[in-house]
Order: C-alpha cells, then structure tokens, then sequence
C-alpha cells in the first residue's frame, strides 16, 4: 500500500479530526492549562504556570491560546515555559505552544515545541505543527500534522515527520513524555 | 506588561483580596470561567460556588463565587454591607453579566463601584480583546510590510521558510486575516 491516495487519505483523517473538536466544546485555554498543572505539581515547572497562558480574541471570533509576556522563559521574542532537568534534557529546556481555534473550539493551527540540550551537551529541539491547510509540495513531503526534530529551531531542512491527529495537549503531554518518561500519562 | 483575563485571576485567587467582580457574557462563558478559576485557585484554599453574598460571610478563609439569582440585589447588599467583607482573607467573586442591570447599577454606586475597581474588576472580554490596529502594526513590522493576506498568500505557496518564527507569525496572521 503507498501512493498519493492513502497520503491524502491520511489529511482527510486529520482535517475530520480537527472538526470534529466542534462538538466537544473545548476550551483550549483550560485544557493546556490542566495540563500544565500537572507538569507544575511535579516539579518540572513553575506553579505560577497556571496565570501563563493567555487567550485572545478579536470580536469573539477566533481565538489565540498562547505563552503570556508574565512566563519565565523566552525563544526569539516569544514568550516560553522554563522546563527542569528532565532524564533526557539538561534544566531551562524551553516550551512554547500557540493555538489558534475557531469560535466552535474546532482548531485551525497549532505549534507546540521544546528545546534544549541534551545531557551529552547536543542540542535538540522538536515542534509539532497542525498547518491550517495543505502546503508545500504535498502530503508526504509536508504533511498537515507533524513533526520536525532535530537540533536547531531555525533550521528548514529538518525533515518533517508524519503524525497521526493528537491535540495540542496530547502534544505538550506527548513531547514531555518522550524526554521525562516518568511522565507517561496515567490519568 | 500586557494584561489579560488568566493572569488577572491568579493573582487574584493568590491574594488576600476580600472581594472582586468578574464580567461575564452568558451562561457559557459563565461555565467556562468557573472552570478557570476551579483550576487556578490555590491547592490549599477550598472554592465554593454559591447563589447568595451570605455564603461569603460565612467562609472568611475559602474562595466563594458567587452566582447570585437576582444580581441587582446582590450589588445593592453587596453596597449595604460592604464593611463586612473586609474580614475576608481570601477573594468572594461576585459574577455579573456584561451589559445588565447589575453592572449599570454597581457604576452608578459611586463608592462601591471605586472600591471594587480599587480591589478587583475583571472583564475578561475586554481583558482578553486584541487591539485589532496596534495588532496590525505589530504584525507590519514582523513580516516586513505584508498584510496578513499577502503574507498567508505566500505561506500557503510554500515559499515562507518553515522556521520557528514563521510558525508564531503565521498564527498572527491567521487571526489578523479578514475573511
């Protein structure tokens, strides 16, 4: 099985996904905030995490869900989330998230990265990205959901690796899991 | 630094403030400001939700909401009663719906109303708006003079470098885009 077909097949499968959020009647603010939370009472960031993350809007109609300017950490001129020594990234690792959603809390876009450095001194980066449509060359090269790992954030060349849909709290639990495995969800 | 809602009610929620009023729109923005403020409420401090301002008399030392039936009547007891409420060690939150008959009264109550602006007013809808002219600047000077449809043009062309940074500035765009 390959071919252009079953790579379009799998954008079809994210794009439902995301609009199927229209139902749930998420809002994405509490939901990272949660998750942040849980992040926070075991010690790999700052309680104050909680009063991070903003959400703005114009005339109600989308919504932005990001990093405030009160957070403790900064990549480039955004706003990020310092993150302690994890098992597999030495301390003042960096997470960053940015969300846009519809006013039916269906989403449009979403960022959702961490940086550091590794315990050996390598830096490594990882950022998922939700493309609010196709671009690129198509869906193999470029698919709607992925993610780019490697060890420079500004990096273009970095290949993008396919996911299947994970929201952006599955995102942020997904990339501090797979650097802090103590982290694995158990709730 | 810049304001908005989250930041405003863990402050709030963190400090000794006898007594504060947030904005609400409808009942579901009700809902998901409760939820809110459930989440960012210190662990220590238990929250109790409650339909009358006596619940907050009651509960010096707990957070109250308070969701009043009649809330015109529960800003002129609050008015009355005022001097009571500064036994409190943590915040009573009173909920009003933007654009009633309680919020218009609280205004006309001169001296209440600077004393809770003096404590604690939030209005998330217009904490949480974005300044769509200074957001439209602020986005001119990142994507070196495109608007957010000249550049979302070029982005879905593939010829914007998929960086870090362009995936902050395409989501400004994405909101500043006039469909």
């Amino acid at each position: 099985m390959s071919g252009k077909a079953n790579w379009e097949n799998r954008v079809k499968s994210i794009i439902a996904s995301r609009n199927a959020l229209s139902t749930d009647k998420v809002d994405w603010k509490n939901a990272l905030i949660k998750a942040l939370t849980r992040l926070a009472e075991k010690k790999f960031c700052a309680l104050e995490v909680q009063g991070w993350v903003s959400s703005k809007t114009i005339d109600g109609k989308k919504r932005l869900v990001t990093i405030s300017n009160s957070a403790d950490g900064l990549v480039g001129g955004h706003y990020a989330i310092k993150i302690a020594t994890t098992s597999n990234l030495n301390a003042d690792a960096l997470l960053t998230f940015i969300v846009t959603s519809n006013p039916d809390s269906s989403i449009l876009s979403y960022a959702v990265g961490l940086q550091g450095v590794q315990k050996n001194g390598d830096a490594w980066y990882a950022r998922i990205c939700l493309d609010p449509v196709q671009r690129g060359h198509g869906p193999c090269s470029h698919p709607l959901l992925h993610c780019h790992i490697g060890k420079n954030a500004s990096s273009q060349n970095d290949p993008r690796t396919p996911l299947p849909w994970i929201t952006p709290v599955e995102a942020v639990e997904w990339l501090m899991a797979t650097v802090e495995p103590g982290l694995e969800p158990s709730w | 630094m810049e304001r908005n809602s989250t930041s405003e009610f863990w402050v709030l929620l963190h400090s000794k403030d006898p007594m504060a009023v947030v904005v609400y729109q409808d009942l579901s923005h009700q809902q998901d400001l409760i939820d809110l403020l459930s989440l960012l409420k210190p662990k220590e401090r238990s929250l109790i939700i409650a339909d009358n301002l006596d619940s907050a008399l009651k509960n010096l030392d707990d957070i109250v909401i308070v969701i009043a039936s009649a809330e015109p009547t529960a800003v002129q007891e609050l008015d009355g009663r005022r001097e009571a409420f500064m036994e409190r060690t943590a915040p009573a939150v009173l909920f009003l719906q933007a654009g009633g008959e309680a919020i218009k009264l609280l205004q006309q109550s001169y001296s209440l109303f600077s004393w809770i602006r003096g404590n604690r007013l939030i209005d998330p809808n217009e904490l949480d708006s974005i300044n769509e002219t200074e957001a439209g600047a602020d986005f001119l000077q990142k994507s070196g003079g495109l608007s957010p449809k000249e550049w979302l043009e070029k982005w879905r062309a593939g010829s914007v470098p998929d960086t870090q940074e362009n995936a902050f500035i395409l989501h400004c765009a994405l909101m500043l885009e006039n469909e």
